[in-house]
């Protein structure tokens, strides 16, 4: 309990009428790759969106239970900026701002209030270095971002996450729009950053999940099914429908 | 096998296969069909096509071409014949005319000569629309009656040395001085003094028939003896008497000039004489008689004249059209001071539209709930963009200038616009903020901005380039405007001094000159410096924001 970094407990959560969520509850521990895998619309990507509160955009949600970020609910006095300073996420799609690749890097920093050029300048390169792209823009960092390939974008939007010095990184399905090279660099980038980071990842294919996570956890129609250390997950299911979906019978 | 099982009555083999034959014919003929339907659209929509870009260039075309080409044809007292040396009816000697280089004058007819010398226009803007005042200079043994300003020199030289360094400054000198000009920086310049002179027969009504003007052609014609009625060239049935003027005089000269002859060539019919005073009574005396005369000899002899119609091209618009100021209504000098005043326009304008507008586009789409009112505002701005400019100005008129008391001026023109250009804005803006991903917002506000800061340093920039097309469309419309500006900015040309002062910009200059019949080669050289900068604002902010990023 001690290692845990979010602690989440009976958590329901509503689109208007529509419960996504029943009662999950789940313990994410500090510097490890949580994988969250299930079939499409079983939650998961819902699930990791109330970690850090961006499902508060959807009109009509309604959140019961409690999350607990290093034991302060984030559903209560938390607050909202704080919080998705401290827990970053990756989204499916890369989605760099029409900026140049400095200013996207260096747009985290400068809302929190960092306007001093040098230590600017100093966090974009830590970012990009820490995210493996450093090498790969270093002399273009006043071109714009959307101009690199799709795999640099990802790479780029983690490390404008890293920039703002999060503790917790939510990666939503980060690397499905990517070929199988970039998909690969992105993994070894991810064991790189477990050392610094807890992270918690969505995604859809299971190799990804058994390569690169150490806990997995299964979502079902809405409920956590199962959830453990991966090599149990994956060999040694306790539930049918985990290892009905882990062999490939559904999903 | 669908076939089949649609026909009700059970089919033999034959009639199987004279349905696929049947069925056949009816998809070749369908497909016949259908690709001549391809064709025919195509014919059609490239037509449709180039049918709208033959328009656009041509009304383009014709406009700036009208612009940057004068082409006017004149009918005046005086033939367009003139020599620099040429006689003056109230000096002994032939003279030269000289002027100072910032003069714009090709040349000049013995009226208008004469008039300066009196120094009755005082300003060059009746001669050649420049406002610049005029200062005569001649010679202390010059004959004729001369204005009070006329400054009288004792020698050339001093005469040439004003005119040099005098803007506005002319003189005239004895030809025999040529010379003495030679080395200083004026212009000589032509001066016409030959008319048509005719005699009272050939002026006659007769059978609705009246010679009215002669052009070139049919005076080259006649001074060659090609031509021998009036009939000929639309007058009367008279025969034509052609009267040679004295051998060795001015009009022989001109006489041969024009009709591009030797003296071996002067037609037999011509009457010759050598004499003047019995020249001019022989044109008046004879039926049907014509020659080549001084308008003023005609005008003592009271000899009738026939108008000379030609026609004269040239540059219309020129450097010192957008240079100068305007005078008198515009009929003298150039629009510089209108220019600055429609740029002033432009500017207050999209200073005063561009905030709201966005501010407007961004609370409808970002902060307001997508309800009843949200669509009823947007219906309304539809509404309002498709409102006749004219009752934007009537209600400009009766809000700003009148009950507002802001006057008619630069304010209550500028405050009309914005409402007229307003709709425009907020709606490309809407489109333009819609256009910017979700992805955007999200990746910001993951990071931990707020709304406002999302807004204005995300998604704002990414759908700059979409809201400046609005604007450009906007100010494209705002330049161009007249009706939203005719009650509330007013017509003074002069450059605006502060936002209550009443300012005359392009295209209420346009609507001005054409309205008050003032110059058609002034107002297409408007529209063509409207035009360009109206190009010129397009091209230069898509080059701004052409996708930085």
């Amino acid at each position: 309990m001690n290692n845990s970094k979010l602690s989440v407990k009976d958590l329901d959560f509503y689109y208007g009428d529509f419960k996504a969520l029943h009662n999950v509850s789940m313990e994410v521990e500090k510097n490890k790759v949580t994988a969250l895998i299930g079939p499409s619309g079983c939650g998961k990507s819902t699930f990791l969106k109330t970690l850090n509160r961006m499902n508060d955009l959807v009109e009509g949600s309604k959140v019961h239970g409690t999350i607990l970020y290093d034991g302060e609910d984030i559903y209560g006095k938390y607050d909202i900026i704080q919080l998705r300073k401290k827990v970053g996420m990756v989204f499916q799609a890369p989605n760099p701002f029409a900026m140049s690749i400095y200013d996207n890097i260096a747009y985290g920093p400068r809302i929190h209030g960092i306007k001093n050029r040098k230590v600017l300048d100093q966090i974009v390169e830590k970012s990009l270095f820490q995210a493996a792209i450093w090498d790969e823009v270093k002399d273009r960092l006043n071109k714009p971002a959307l101009g690199l390939s799709g795999g640099q974008q990802q790479r780029l939007c983690i490390a404008r996450v890293l920039a703002v010095e999060p503790d917790v990184i939510l990666m939503d399905e980060p690397t499905s729009a990517l070929d199988p090279v970039s998909t690969s660099r992105i993994e070894d980038l991810i064991d790189e950053l477990k050392k610094d980071y807890t992270i918690i990842i969505v995604t859809h294919n299971m190799q990804q999940a058994g390569r690169i996570s150490d806990s997995t956890a299964f979502f079902l129609h809405g409920y956590l099914e199962e959830m453990g250390q991966t090599e149990t997950i994956f060999f040694n299911p306790s539930s049918k429908k985990t290892e009905d979906y882990i062999s490939g019978r559904f999903g | 096998m669908s076939i089949l099982l649609n026909t009700q009555t059970p089919v033999t083999d034959i009639s199987i296969e004279a349905l696929v034959n049947s069925e056949q014919r009816k998809a070749d003929t369908h497909y016949r069909k259908s690709k001549r339907a391809n064709t025919l659209a195509t014919i059609t929509l490239w037509s449709a096509a180039a049918l709208t870009l033959a328009i656009l260039v041509y009304i383009l075309g014709f406009i700036i071409y009208k612009g940057f080409r004068s082409d006017n044809i004149l009918e005046t007292d005086y033939i367009n014949y003139g020599t620099i040396e040429s006689p003056l009816p109230w000096q002994s000697d032939d003279t030269i005319m000289i002027v100072n280089s910032d003069v714009r004058l090709k040349e000049i007819n013995g009226d208008n000569l004469e008039s300066l010398l009196k120094g009755k226009p005082s300003n060059w803007g009746n001669i050649n629309e420049q406002d610049l005042d005029v200062i005569p200079y001649v010679l202390d043994t010059a004959e004729g009656n001369f204005g009070k300003k006329t400054i009288i020199k004792n020698d050339v030289e001093s005469i040439a040395a004003a005119v040099e360094n005098q803007v506005g400054a002319f003189g005239i000198i004895p030809a025999a001085d040529a010379d003495k000009i030679d080395g200083y920086k004026l212009n000589v310049i032509p001066v016409w003094s030959l008319g048509i002179g005719v005699s009272p027969t050939v002026l006659e009504i007769k059978d609705n028939k009246k010679m009215r003007f002669i052009d070139g052609d049919m005076l080259k014609d006649i001074l060659r003896g090609n031509i021998s009625n009036w009939q000929e060239i639309g007058g009367i049935d008279l025969p034509i008497t052609l009267v040679i003027p004295p051998a060795g005089s001015y009009e022989y000269n001109a006489y041969l000039e024009l009709a591009g002859i030797s003296e071996d060539e002067l037609p037999d019919t011509g009457i010759s004489t050598g004499n003047p005073a019995e020249y001019i009574e022989q044109i008046n005396k004879l039926d049907g008689g014509i020659g080549i005369i001084q308008i003023t000899a005609a005008e003592a002899n009271d000899m009738k004249t026939l108008k000379y119609q030609y026609r004269k091209t040239g540059r219309n618009i020129q450097m010192w059209f957008l240079f100068e100021e305007p005078k008198r209504a515009g009929r003298v000098g150039g629009v510089s001071s209108i220019i600055i005043n429609t740029i002033y326009m432009v500017l207050l304008t999209v200073l005063f539209s561009t905030p709201i507008g966005i501010g407007a586009a961004v609370y409808l789409t970002e902060y307001a709930k997508q309800g009843r009112l949200v669509k009823i505002i947007r219906l309304g701005t539809e509404t309002l963009a498709g409102i006749p400019s004219i009752i934007f100005g009537l209600f400009g008129f009766i809000v700003f200038v009148d009950y507002m008391n802001l006057g008619i001026g630069l304010l209550s023109g500028t405050l009309t616009l914005t409402l007229m250009i307003l709709p425009t804005i907020v709606r490309t803006s809407e489109e333009a903020i819609k256009a910017v991903p979700r992805s955007f917002r999200a990746g910001s506000l993951a990071l931990g901005a707020g709304k406002w800061q999302t807004i204005y340093k995300v998604v704002i920039p990414a759908a700059a380039p979409g809201i400046l097309t609005g604007v450009i469309l906007a100010v494209g419309r705002a330049v161009g405007e007249t009706a939203a500006l005719l009650f509330t900015m007013g017509f003074d040309y002069r450059r605006v001094e502060n936002l209550n002062t009443s300012a005359r910009v392009l295209s209420t200059h346009l609507y001005q000159l054409v309205k008050e019949g003032i110059s058609f080669d002034r107002a297409f050289a408007t529209a063509t410096i409207l035009i360009v900068i109206v190009l010129a604002v397009n091209v230069l902010s898509t080059k701004l924001v052409v996708r930085k990023y």
